[in-house]
């Protein structure tokens, strides 16, 4: 496990180096915290397609299927199998119940 | 890789008790989106012998291959069963594993889950699973049986023999030469060049293919490593990888051999020859094949365009004869086959020879039948595009409507549905008629026929694999160089032959060449001795009756031995088995698919 | 400096896609040593991240990932990833090469490939890998098959929160790590720096690359792979299931307008493949091929045509003249069709792919070797009747796509010639 000690400095020692951690960034994983808690907060109700989930989450449908392929790649959801012109998607693993 | 090192250490291993680690491959979705391959793990990990069963996405990339490594060190696995591809693609990728593991190589199994279940079972998936278990146990049951082979080796002449004395053949010869193997090209023609010879000049370099010949033969000339034999008659070539021998007669009629540890065949093409009467061709003297033309051209002085004592004053190229040929379209070759395949080079020739009409016989009036025109190269799309704009008119026909030519007193008449203008039937007069002649192999089936080389449906021949071994015949010790594989230009050439010639020095890398330990092996406590077997041996020497011990029993060459089995199959005490495939071992593969 | 780590091979090898794994390994199964230089975090270059491939439809994976194995395991190879080829000089017939190792921020002898760094990692990025159209994370492993199998962190998209280092049970992440210069020498270099696609912004009358549904070929190789960014083939506008698929061909070829008058030789070939595993994992969706010439000339070429049009995907003789899109970012093309009516008309489908052509990846000719391009900057050969390796430059040779388009057999092939004549030229000195 790592060195609470050494990661302490360096970090430290990065925020001297580069500065800040720049707000851009910041609001940027906000946005993206919050547009992947709608997501899964709205897959609680049961199975979505990627237009019902940007409806949910307030999102354009292209970024929409974004957060959808990065939650699918990291597991935190999965395709629900099934035709249809758009495919759902569930929970998985510890966001489910 | 030291195979000697790893031979010793396999050697202890062999002794171990057998711990079998079993690993199904997903093959990205090939194989696990039809079969569960979690099932798969999880029942042969309960088999008997098994200490270890995983499942993995590739298990031939580098984490995969680390698993088994991992399970050799770490559990003590001695012996491994790959449920994943054919064994054609990654049965070598796997025994480097064990090699590099210190396991005998040979105690592996490689079991065929794709081809054989998934990709044949996909509408099955429950089925599709149950089999792929069944063919893993089975694989379990043969790799317990088997016995840690050693490769053979035998020593190879360090000599590459190069059939063909066109542009690959000097091309293979002296890049075999550079990387220091005696080269020696075997010419049946009268002099070093090939094809080269008759062709005008050469995209894109303008030079005349004679002139490029002149250049790779004071290469080859000035190479004290290649000797040359032109005029030369094959008739009879033998052997096996690291010791072929090619016997020819010499134009002074005298015989002569050459031993050689690698062959390449650069023995090239024939230009398609249009039967008598397509086009007109052979009933019309004002009907020419391209390569005629060339040749004729380079004779004319310019200016005037004079054939047959009448000045010519238009010409129709027409392309795709003897290429893209359709069934029940086109008349077949003897072989009752017609030449579906594109010949590759033929446009850019085409509207090459067009840009050089129009230069050396400016007033001569240009047509150009076609289907698609593929200028690929780099700087052929230049010749298509000054062809039009220095008004060669271009018509474009389907395959099924294939244009028509007509003859009488006036001259040609072509007929022509030109999708270019919407599919109206056209017709034009021209004086002479030039085709636009396809590729075909030369003829070299003594030497297919001697070698058993392969050909693919196109009857040129046949690589092991066009992205993995592209230049390597199934043939151990013969590659191929040049458009003995397909049609191609001459740059193309050197690439292929280049590569040929990469082949060969690595095959002869050492002086002595590992083969694979398949081969028949006799019991000859079992042998009576009763002769059946050589008969069924189509391999000369591979097998013969012989004394040994004051008994008469069969012996075996391993290596002229292909262990092809069919010796074993007709020994009535089971006295021959095949080494790596013994008929204990086909006898348990078969009683644990059959078991309940 | 004397803490620069110095590598002394007979050949350099830069890049490593299918092209330069394969000169390298021709080299040293021949008992030569050779360092490769591959300036992304794996090896196996563009081959790696395509689906299937023509005419055999193996799974490139299954061809490259053997290739890749082989050699990473050989013990005459040295692969450097992540690196860059700052300069190379010749002195005396001997090659040397300044290298930069781009720091990945992590103790590469340490990692153990665990990837719980990526796993707790809280920041998403676009994935280039899969074309944009997946994420990542600020650290990640390239892709499942990559090689060398470390992560490697973007600075700055780093929020530093020291999560990945709390998770690495190595204790290997390295927040401060430096670039750090490598020297090779070698006796021989063999270019093989490859190709990139014409950008999807060349073409104003296309949309320039800003319709969501017309796509690349290469994001289209992504959506067929088995473990493509969706799982699936799904627009990407939307996630919509396309019913139907449209291909443009020469989209970046035999155009002069856009400074490529060649043809790049693969797109044909490629559209024609997509199309048959489009139609295999969308049976109901309708596939159109709009082109000028098909250009199938390679071997089984013309019979793997043949087939695609026995499966129903049309062949549309037309020039695409304009693309835009409706107000559901369905792309509609405007055709002119060459067969059956002369009328311009409007088609509409669901996903259109762009074949783009191929251009250099890179201008070799700014290592001053010696070596020429030719106008479009690809490497020009010194005589191409005689070797299709020699350039200009003594010791420098040059396979696959650095030279010009060409397929993947035609790669391989050609590959192996550059071997053989840096062999000769090595053996010479």
């Amino acid at each position: 496990m790592a060195d609470v000690k050494k990661l302490a400095e360096q970090l430290k020692k990065l925020n001297e180096l580069r500065g800040p951690v720049p707000q851009e960034l910041r609001d940027r994983v906000a946005a993206q915290n919050k547009a992947q808690k709608a997501i899964l907060d709205a897959l609680k109700d049961g199975p979505k397609t990627v237009p019902e989930l940007a409806a949910a989450a307030g999102l354009p449908h292209d970024r929409a299927l974004w957060y959808v392929a990065g939650l699918r790649k990291y597991g935190r959801l999965a395709d629900v199998p099934g035709k249809g012109d758009y495919p759902k998607y569930e929970l998985k693993g510890s966001e489910a119940k | 890789m030291d195979e000697k090192i790893t031979e010793q250490a396999a050697k202890e291993n062999y002794r171990q008790e057998p711990k079998v680690g079993v690993y199904v491959c997903h093959c990205g979705g090939n194989i696990s989106d039809v079969i569960d391959v979690k099932k798969v793990a999880e029942a042969l990990s309960k088999y008997p012998g098994v200490v270890v069963a995983r499942e993995y996405a590739f298990m031939c990339s580098s984490n995969g291959q680390d698993l088994i490594t991992e399970d050799i060190k770490k559990l003590g696995v001695n012996r491994t069963v790959v449920a994943a591809c054919s064994p054609s693609l990654h049965e070598l990728t796997f025994r480097g594993v064990l090699q590099r593991a210190g396991v005998n190589p040979y105690l592996h199994e490689h079991v065929n889950i794709r081809e054989q279940a998934s990709w044949v079972h996909k509408l099955d998936k429950a089925g599709a699973t149950a089999k792929a278990i069944k063919l893993a146990q089975a694989g379990v049951e043969k790799v317990l049986r088997k016995d840690a082979l050693n490769a053979i080796r035998v020593a190879a002449e360090q000599r590459v023999a190069v059939i063909g004395g066109g542009a690959a053949g000097m091309r293979a010869a002296l890049s075999a030469a550079g990387k220091g193997l005696e080269a020696v090209i075997i010419e049946k023609g009268p002099r070093l060049g090939g094809k080269l010879l008759e062709l005008g000049k050469l995209y894109p370099s303008g030079e005349d293919g004679a002139e490029v010949v002149k250049k790779l033969e004071n290469l080859v000339l000035a190479e004290k490593k290649i000797s040359v034999h032109v005029g030369a008659e094959i008739d009879f070539v033998s052997g096996f990888v690291g010791n072929f021998k090619i016997n020819f007669k010499k134009p002074d009629g005298r015989s002569e051999q050459v031993k050689a540890g690698a062959i390449v065949m650069a023995t090239g093409y024939e230009h398609y020859k249009p039967h008598k009467g397509e086009f007109g061709y052979g009933e019309d003297a004002n009907v020419l094949t391209l390569p005629e033309f060339v040749s004729l051209m380079k004779k004319l002085p310019g200016g005037r365009l004079e054939y047959g004592g009448r000045e010519i004053k238009s010409l129709a190229l027409i392309h795709c004869v003897g290429s893209r040929q359709v069934e029940g379209v086109h008349k077949p070759q003897a072989d009752g086959k017609v030449n579906d395949y594109c010949s590759r080079v033929c446009c850019t020739a085409a509207v090459h020879t067009a840009n050089q009409i129009k230069e050396k016989f400016p007033g001569v009036r240009l047509y150009d039948v076609y289907r698609d025109i593929r200028t690929y190269g780099m700087k052929h799309e230049e010749y298509y595009e000054k062809a039009s704009k220095d008004g060669v008119l271009f018509f474009r026909h389907t395959e099924t409507d294939q244009p028509a030519v007509t003859s009488d007193r006036t001259g040609h008449t072509i007929k022509v549905k030109d999708v270019l203008t919407w599919g109206e039937e056209l017709e034009f007069k021209a004086d002479l008629i030039v085709l636009v002649t396809g590729m075909m192999p030369s003829d070299i089936s003594l030497i297919k026929s001697q070698l058993k080389l392969p050909s693919s449906a196109d009857r040129f021949l046949q690589e092991v694999h066009l992205k993995l071994r592209p230049v390597e015949l199934a043939n151990a010790g013969l590659f191929i160089a040049g458009a003995a594989q397909y049609p191609m230009d001459s740059t193309e050439a050197m690439a292929s032959a280049g590569t040929a010639a990469a082949k060969a020095g690595i095959l002869l890398a050492e002086p002595d060449i590992p083969l694979e330990p398949f081969v028949a092996v006799v019991d000859e406590a079992k042998c009576t001795g009763c002769g059946l077997c050589p008969a069924e041996c189509s391999y000369d020497g591979a097998l013969m009756m012989a004394e040994k011990n004051g008994k008469k029993v069969a012996v075996v060459n391993p290596a002229l031995c292909k262990g092809c089995g069919a010796c074993a199959a007709v020994c009535p005490t089971r006295a021959i088995n095949v080494a790596g495939w013994t008929l204990d071992q086909f006898d348990a593969m078969v009683e644990a698919i059959a078991k309940e | 400096m004397s803490n620069v780590e110095k590598i002394e091979v007979d050949a350099l090898v830069v890049g490593s896609g299918i092209a330069g794994l394969q000169s390298a390994l021709d080299l040293a199964d021949q008992g030569y040593s050779v360092a490769i230089v591959e300036k992304n975090p794996s090896i196996g270059g563009k081959m790696i991240s395509l689906s299937k491939v023509f005419p055999t439809l193996d799974c490139a994976s299954c061809i490259t990932t053997p290739r890749m194995a082989s050699v990473s395991h050989h013990p005459r190879i040295t692969t450097l990833t992540y690196s860059t080829v700052d300069a190379i000089k010749r002195e005396n017939g001997v090659f040397t090469a300044a290298v930069t190792r781009k720091p990945r921020y992590i103790d590469e002898k340490e990692c153990i490939s665990c990837k719980r760094c990526e796993d707790v990692c809280p920041v998403y990025l676009p994935d280039e890998y899969e074309q944009g159209m997946g994420a990542k994370k600020t650290i990640s492993i390239p892709f499942t098959n990559a090689i060398p199998q470390y992560p490697v962190m973007h600075p700055e998209h780093c929020i530093r929160c020291g999560a990945c280092a709390r998770a690495c049970p190595k204790d290997c992440i390295e927040f401060l790590q430096e670039p750090a210069p490598v020297e090779i020498k070698a006796k021989a270099v063999i270019l093989a720096t490859g190709y990139e696609t014409t950008p999807m912004t060349a073409k104003k009358q296309y949309g320039l690359g800003e319709l969501p549904n017309v796509i690349s070929p290469m994001a289209a190789e992504r959506l067929l792979a088995p473990h493509g960014p969706y799982g699936r083939v799904l627009r990407p506008s939307d996630g919509m299931v396309p019913g139907s698929i449209a291909y443009v061909q020469c989209a970046g070829s035999r155009d002069k307008s856009i400074g490529v008058p060649y043809c790049s030789r693969v797109c044909c070939m490629y559209a024609i493949k997509q199309a048959i595993l489009l139609s295999g994992s969308l049976p109901i969706a309708d596939i159109t091929i709009y082109y000028m010439d098909i250009r199938a000339f390679g071997k089984g070429y013309e019979q793997f045509y043949n087939n695609a049009r026995a499966m129903g995907i049309n062949f549309v003789k037309a020039k695409v003249a304009r693309i835009s899109e409706d107000e559901k970012h369905n792309p509609i093309l405007r055709i002119e069709r060459q067969e059956g009516t002369s009328a311009p008309e409007e088609v509409k489908h669901e996903l259109v792919v762009l074949s783009q052509g191929l251009v250099p990846a890179c201008d070799v000719s700014g290592y001053g070797l010696g070596s020429e391009n030719n106008d479009f900057g690809f490497v020009k050969l010194s005589d191409e009747t005689v070797s299709s390796a020699v350039t200009a430059g003594a010791g420098v040779f040059a396979a696959g796509t650095v030279k010009g388009p060409r397929d993947i057999p035609d790669s391989v092939v050609d590959a192996g010639s550059a071997a053989m004549e840096a062999v000769s030229y090595i053996r010479k000195l």
